[in-house]
């Protein structure tokens, strides 16, 4: 069974190895074929197909591999055959070699085989087929061999057939391509004699045509048909010319040592239109078969001619030119001879002859003549042998005279293809020139040196930020060196990443043309960083484009270290000073608040009918507050003035008034038995006055104050002596003058010293700071006045001081401030309000709330900012009281969240702030948060009642009106009524007057109401209508400022020039100063019927 | 180092944990359950300049588990830097570098993935051949899904591609032992007509009527359309390579006009036997083929490393004995590291050259590589 299996195998064998050869005329793939199905079959590893090379004689050559499988190319392309295999197939079909065959390791070893074997056919007279298996350490079997032979043998006959057929396919293919190569030949030379640009004829020996090619049909005009088997000589030379050329031809033949040899002469021609031209004949005599054969080549020479007229006009024409040029020229032939030279040449070279008697010298001759002219005679001349030597293009080569001349030359070798022709020189006097650049040459290096050496920083860049040059203190400053630095990006290199923005807006500048100067912070390579102020530009090219950017640059890093430790310490100083006012703040707060509390008690206690006892205790008390708050104050008052804190009103106030009242206060002070008070006022002051009459109080009730201290008989005057008077100022000299104990004349200039008295004793007697004068001197001076004392000790002491005043241009008389109105007329218009009081103080609370209930007002109370918000946030208010330092949330907070709150109803609504402290920063703060007013503690009952009604009227509720932002100042309306025109209008008629103003009571409130329906409706006409109705009235009724607003909004309506919130702003503003005024009119008519 | 089912960033945080350096590369055998986003995976390699090439397989080994889901990635220094193919079922397929000097290969050992449903493959395997034949050992398998869908299973940093291989010579000498143990029933019959991976005769008959006589006279079950792959991966077919293990076809499908569709070419009038398996037979197969790995030039060594390549139908067929096998796998190998275990690929054909001999593409066979 085993047996029959196995020649199964062989027999598959055979065929598959036979189905695979044949099936291709192609060697190689033949050999593809066999070895793939042969190598995969047996597990072999490789096999390959020797030829021997039937053209070698050496048998190291003599085979080469044909194919092998794999394909390794690679390592077998150049393998040579070792000879023994040869000499072993000569005598063997085949053989095989295992490991340990002696021959094994002499043989190409495929793939490195060291355990295994090779089975080795002889391919008849082909070559030999060498197989290698890895896996047959023992060789291949006899049988194994027996075997393959049987197919290797198919390949060997396939082979045979593929390279017969092969031969077979050269042979054919040469004997083509002979042929091809005949045809190709022929077919040549007709193309050389079609496309010869000769015309190119022939003629027997009867001179009969019998060649006539394709250029001759052109020149003449016949064609070949027309011209073969004619004469030629009729054909193409005109008549007249017969004779000469037939003897011109004969003496051609005659004197031709060969006929074959062609020469050429020149003839006239004819062509079939009967032109003539000018043609070159050349003409060549075949007699060497027997048959004379004449071939001439003609030639239409009529372009040449014309070229060769050309050029030797041409020649003229530079001829002309050189003579002519500023250059000195020398032309020479290859023979070295001179061929040309000019003027200029003769003249540089200081020739006293004409330049045509150097014609056909030798140039060399001229060289050893003229060397001496040269500082270096040798180099001179070397330069010029060796440009003719190397017969190279040479430029711009400098040569100095000995006259101090300096000569540029040029060398032009003069070629036509490779032939050369000789050679040009060219010599220009550069003198002038070189001088120039020398000049400038110096110039550049002395700016040089200045640049590199100079203790400023230099740096040149181009457009993309690239450095071009950086001068030694540059380098230094940035501790690199120059060669470090060129080539480099200068952004990339030393820029810290916060400086890259400012030096890229930089370059942007400098590519748009513009120079700057700017600091800038940069890195120096060893990474500390440095400051610079840099003054940089653009640089320019000569076309005057921008290339780039130059900068000059002074470190300014020690300034800046400077300027940095400034800035700390100022930060230091400025933190000192805000703690040191923040102390001040909270002391004054501290202080001052009991101390309110105590005067506004003593204040109420006088109210509860105490009796002598009582009230002089009370006096006591009162005067000991005061003096107490007296001292506070003129703490605070110094520190608020060394703080540069103190701020001054210009505000018009009646001066007469101030003076007349504050005289009054001083009088119940003084002892009326034994001290007088004298005023004695100076009445050129008719208008009111635009100052600061709180700080002019402070003054004056400071010095009169010291005064009745001073003083315990005889008089104490105060006196004003307008000094002068414009439209715009008054100048008011205010003397106090006292009979006192007086100055003595050593200490006039101390007393107003901080802590200065004039004597220590007075001190104990007298009590006091020492401050008053002080601050009197202060706030003067800062006033732009100035302070004197006049004094003698025992007698008495006059203070005197100047101040400036604005004029207000209105008089005093015509004043109706609210400020002024007359307590018992604001009480009247207090009456019924309602208020919100936030105040955490107990005293203070009491203090506020008896007040206003003495106002017929009524009142809630909140302890603190949150108590605050809880009350605004349910009930309405028509003004809220606030304190300002409060526990939990303090007043500026609980406003500015009452404000920003939109659902709260008392958004709008005035707020007053109470302070004890009076700080500028509180007063900024105050406002900041929304607070309208701003009252400072004590609280006198006159002085609450009047912030209070200045804010009811300025910043009254405006209900649901979200629109903080007034239109223009004159849009707040303070209402007020004047009735003067109806009772003037009525000679008096009261009842007439108290009618009219019935009906218009009656139906305002009506017209009103529709003005905000038809207004927030926006239907302008029907609010142009109401307004229009109601704009007399107002002025019926001295109401002008609603009349006025009238007015403004009919102008509106009319023009429709504003926006419609604008619209309704003002409108609701009308409503309102009309709502306000209602009740004002109907006191009015009370008043009246009373 | 075998790792479960992971996002890329994971894996690409485990591949950075390799620390590869130049001249390196990361070799990652997916299992085909649970693969994560390949192309991301690439991306995310590519940004980071690692060197690296993998496959999906039906099912990973490690150890002596076959792991369905998870990846495995080895690192090998490399003398050829990865290399994909594409479009090799086409005989112009194109990537294949040119190799000039393959004298620093020659201590090398190719490893070759290649998408196992593509056809033709023999085209492809030969130009290998010729390209690195002369130089190194070849070693690789197919990849691609159990369900014989053909998709992208092959990627590289060149991306991930269907009809493809990728190639790359590491700087490890390789011993090999390819065995498969399937037992000749019946044969020689020469392939008298075939056609790429269909034999459409054999001896001059009907392919399809000569296997069914012999198969239906041995199994007693009547081979019919629906039943025939069920029946036919216990009869392959061997191709026959004197001296050597037939190399097997693996029947799949009954093609039309009574053709017998296999997985791998069968070229035209190769001589071909019906086999049959046998558990022991196979199983001992295997110890041959580790035996034959863990020698070099008959003198056994310590293996650095241990690369399976066993095919995916052998465990269809030994079912629950393959556990086996991988035990005797494991058994074979000298473990004093976690470096030693045994790793490999369940393959759509196996892929290694017999010897010194030529590059071969396997059915149902062990290709065991032990790296020196």
């Amino acid at each position: 069974m085993k047996t029959q299996v196995k020649i199964i195998q062989d027999i598959s064998l055979l065929y598959e190895l036979s189905l695979s050869v044949g099936s291709t005329l192609d060697p190689q793939d033949n050999c593809l074929q066999f070895l793939r199905t042969l190598i995969q079959r047996k597990s072999l590893s490789f096999g390959s197909v020797w030829l021997y090379d039937k053209t070698s004689t050496g048998p190291e050559t003599s085979c080469r591999i044909f194919y092998t499988y794999p394909n390794f190319r690679r390592t077998t392309s150049a393998v040579v055959c070792p000879t023994f295999i040869r000499d072993e197939l000569s005598s063997k079909p085949y053989f095989s070699l295992k490991s340990q065959t002696p021959h094994f390791g002499n043989t190409f070893q495929e793939k490195k085989i060291k355990d295994g074997s090779f089975a080795i056919f002889r391919l008849g007279d082909l070559g030999f087929l060498k197989l290698c298996a890895t896996n047959r350490p023992d060789g291949f079997s006899i049988l194994e061999m027996e075997q393959l032979k049987q197919v290797v043998d198919k390949l060997k006959v396939s082979l045979e057939g593929c390279f017969a057929h092969i031969q077979l396919k050269e042979e054919t293919e040469n004997r083509l391509t002979a042929q091809k190569a005949l045809e190709e030949s022929e077919n040549k030379l007709r193309r050389i004699i079609d496309s010869s640009l000769d015309a190119v004829v022939s003629a027997d020996e009867a001179g009969m045509a019998i060649e006539w090619n394709a250029q001759a049909e052109k020149m003449f005009g016949y064609t070949r048909h027309e011209v073969l088997g004619n004469r030629l000589l009729d054909m193409f030379i005109p008549e007249r010319h017969w004779h000469s050329f037939q003897t011109s031809f004969e003496e051609y033949l005659r004197t031709s040592d060969e006929h074959q040899i062609s020469r050429r002469f020149e003839t006239k021609c004819i062509r079939k239109d009967n032109t003539e031209f000018l043609a070159e004949l050349s003409i060549n005599v075949d007699i060497n078969k027997k048959n004379v054969l004449y071939v001439g080549f003609v030639r239409d020479i009529t372009e040449q001619r014309k070229a060769e007229k050309e050029l030797e006009q041409a020649h003229i024409r530079m001829e002309t030119l050189i003579s002519n040029l500023q250059s000195g020229i020398l032309l020479e032939g290859k023979d070295n001879k001179i061929a040309l030279a000019n003027q200029a040449f003769c003249n540089l070279f200081s020739f006293a002859i004409t330049p045509d008697s150097l014609i056909g010298l030798d140039g060399g001759l001229v060289v050893e003549q003229s060397k001496n002219l040269f500082t270096d005679p040798e180099a001179f001349s070397r330069g010029i042998e060796q440009a003719e030597k190397n017969k190279v293009l040479i430029t711009n080569d400098v040569v100095t005279m000995t006259n101090g001349k300096v000569l540029e030359r040029d060398y032009m070798p003069l070629a036509s293809g490779h032939e050369q022709l000789g050679h040009l020189w060219q010599y220009h006097d550069i003198t002038e020139r070189q001088n120039t650049e020398q000049a400038i040459r110096e110039n550049e290096e002395k700016y040089r040196d200045v640049l590199q050496n100079m203790d400023l920083g230099l740096l040149e860049v181009d457009l993309e930020d690239n450095i071009l040059r950086a001068n030694n203190a540059f380098c230094r400053i940035l501790g690199y060196t120059p060669e470090e630095l060129i080539g480099k990006n200068a952004g990339n290199t030393f820029l810290s990443p916060s400086s890259r923005k400012i030096i890229d807006d930089r370059l942007k500048e400098r590519k748009e043309n513009l120079s700057s100067v700017y600091e800038l912070q940069m890195k120096r390579k060893d990474g500390t960083l440095i400051w610079g102020l840099i003054s940089g530009a653009p640089t320019k090219n000569t076309q005057g484009q921008v290339n780039g950017s130059i900068g000059i640059q002074f470190d300014l890093t020690d300034r800046k270290k400077l300027e940095t430790e400034l800035a700390e310490a100022k930060q230091v100083a400025e933190r000192a000073r805000l703690a040191e006012r923040q102390f001040l703040t909270h002391m004054s707060h501290e202080i001052r608040t009991p101390i309110n509390a105590v005067i506004g008690m003593t204040h109420l206690l006088d109210t509860t009918y105490p009796d002598e006892t009582q009230r002089d205790y009370l006096n006591s008390l009162r005067f000991s507050a005061d003096s107490l708050l007296g001292i506070v104050d003129n703490i605070l008052d110094l520190s608020k003035i060394d703080a540069g804190e103190i701020e001054f009103e210009k505000k018009p106030f009646d001066l007469n008034y101030l003076l007349k009242s504050l005289m009054q206060s001083i009088q119940y002070k003084k002892d009326p038995n034994t001290l007088a008070i004298l005023e004695k006022i100076d009445p050129d002051v008719e208008n009111l006055v635009i100052g600061d009459p709180t700080r002019l109080n402070q003054i004056l009730t400071n010095l009169l104050g010291n005064a009745l201290k001073f003083t315990k008989k005889g008089e104490i005057a105060l006196q004003t002596t307008v000094l002068s008077k414009t439209e715009l100022e008054y100048h008011i000299e205010f003397r106090v003058h006292d009979t006192g104990i007086g100055i003595p004349e050593d200490k006039h200039e101390t007393i107003f010293e901080y802590f200065k008295q004039a004597d220590v004793q007075t001190n104990r007697i007298f009590g006091g700071t020492g401050l008053g004068l002080t601050i009197v001197k202060q706030l003067v001076e800062m006033m732009d006045g100035s302070i004197r004392v006049e004094s003698k000790l025992g007698i008495g002491s006059d203070f005197i001081f100047v101040l400036s005043f604005g004029n207000s241009g209105i008089p005093f008389a015509g004043m109706n401030a609210p400020g002024v109105l007359d307590g018992q007329q604001n009480k009247h218009l207090l009456k019924g309000l309602h208020f919100l009081i936030v105040e955490d103080n107990l005293l203070n609370q009491k203090l506020i709330c008896k007040t206003i209930e003495t106002w017929e007002c009524s009142f809630e109370l909140a302890r603190n900012g949150r108590e605050a918000l809880e009350k605004t946030a349910k009930s309405l208010f028509d003004l809220i009281l606030m304190d300002f330092h409060m526990p939990e949330l303090d007043g500026c907070e609980a406003t500015w969240a009452i404000r920003n709150d939109l659902q709260n109803p008392n958004r709008n609504v005035p707020i007053i702030a109470l302070t004890a402290a009076a700080m500028l920063d509180d007063k900024k703060r105050a406002f900041e948060a929304g607070m309208n007013s701003f009252l400072t503690k004590p609280i006198s009952p006159k002085n609450l009642q009047e912030h209070i009604l200045r804010a009811i009227l300025e910043f009254g509720r405006k209900d649901g009106s979200d629109t903080v932002n007034v239109i223009h100042p004159a849009s707040k309306i303070v209402s007020t009524v004047d009735l003067g025109y109806l009772l003037n209008l009525s000679n008096g008629d009261i009842l007439f007057v108290t009618e009219i103003i019935e009906s218009f009571l009656t139906e305002t409130p009506n017209y009103l109401k529709a003005l905000q329906v038809v207004a927030q409706k926006q239907e302008w006409d029907q609010c142009y209508f109401i307004v229009h109705r109601l704009k007399p009235n107002f002025d019926m009724f001295g109401m002008k400022l609603l009349a006025d607003k009238s007015a403004f909004l009919e102008e509106y309506f009319k023009k429709g020039s504003l926006a419609v919130d604008q619209l309704s702003e003002l409108i609701t503003q009308l409503i309102e100063g009309a709502n306000l005024a209602l009740p004002l009119l109907a006191q009015e008519k009370k008043a009246l019927l009373l | 180092m075998l790792l479960k089912p992971s996002s890329v960033s994971i894996l690409v945080e485990q591949i950075e944990s390799l620390h590869t350096a130049a001249g390196e590369v990361v070799i990652l055998l997916f299992a085909e359950q649970d693969t994560p986003d390949i192309p991301a995976l690439i991306e995310a390699l590519n940004a980071r300049k690692i060197h690296f090439f993998g496959g999906i397989f039906p099912a990973l080994i490690y150890g002596n588990q076959r792991i369905e889901a998870g990846c495995i990635l080895k690192k090998f220094k490399y003398l050829l830097p990865p290399f994909c193919v594409s479009g090799i079922t086409s005989a112009y397929f194109s990537g294949l570098p040119s190799v000039d000097d393959t004298e620093h290969l020659k201590n090398g050992t190719a490893i070759i993935l290649l998408d196992g449903l593509a056809n033709n493959l023999y085209h492809f395997l030969e130009t290998l051949n010729v390209l690195l034949g002369e130089s190194c050992s070849f070693i690789g398998g197919g990849a691609g899904s159990i369900s014989l869908q053909q998709s992208p299973c092959i990627f590289s940093s060149e991306g991930f591609l269907v009809d493809a291989a990728v190639v790359c010579v590491i700087d490890q000498q390789v011993s090999l032992g390819i065995r498969q143990g399937w037992e000749r029933l019946a044969g020689p019959f020469v392939a008298t007509k075939t056609a790429g991976n269909a034999i459409l005769q054999l001896n001059w008959r009907n392919a399809f009527d000569v296997y069914k006589d012999i198969v239906e006279k041995d199994s007693g079950i009547t081979l019919e359309q629906h039943n025939f792959g069920g029946i036919a991966q216990g009869y392959p077919f061997g191709i026959l390579r004197e001296k050597e293990d037939d190399i097997v076809r693996d029947p799949l499908t009954i093609g039309t006009n009574g053709s017998i569709v296999c997985i791998g070419e069968v070229p035209p009038n190769t001589v071909l036997y019906i086999l049959k398996g046998r558990p022991e037979a196979l199983l001992q197969a295997t110890q041959k083929a580790i035996s034959e790995s863990s020698e070099k030039d008959g003198i056994p060594f310590e293996a650095k490393g241990t690369f399976v390549v066993d095919c995916i139908t052998r465990t269809t067929f030994l079912n629950e004995q393959f556990a086996e096998e991988l035990n005797i796998i494991r058994n074979g190998v000298v473990i004093n590291s976690d470096e030693q275990e045994p790793y490999g690929i369940l393959s759509l054909g196996e892929i290694a050259s017999y010897g010194e001999g030529l590059l071969e593409l396997f059915n149902k066979t062990i290709v065991i590589g032990a790296f020196h």
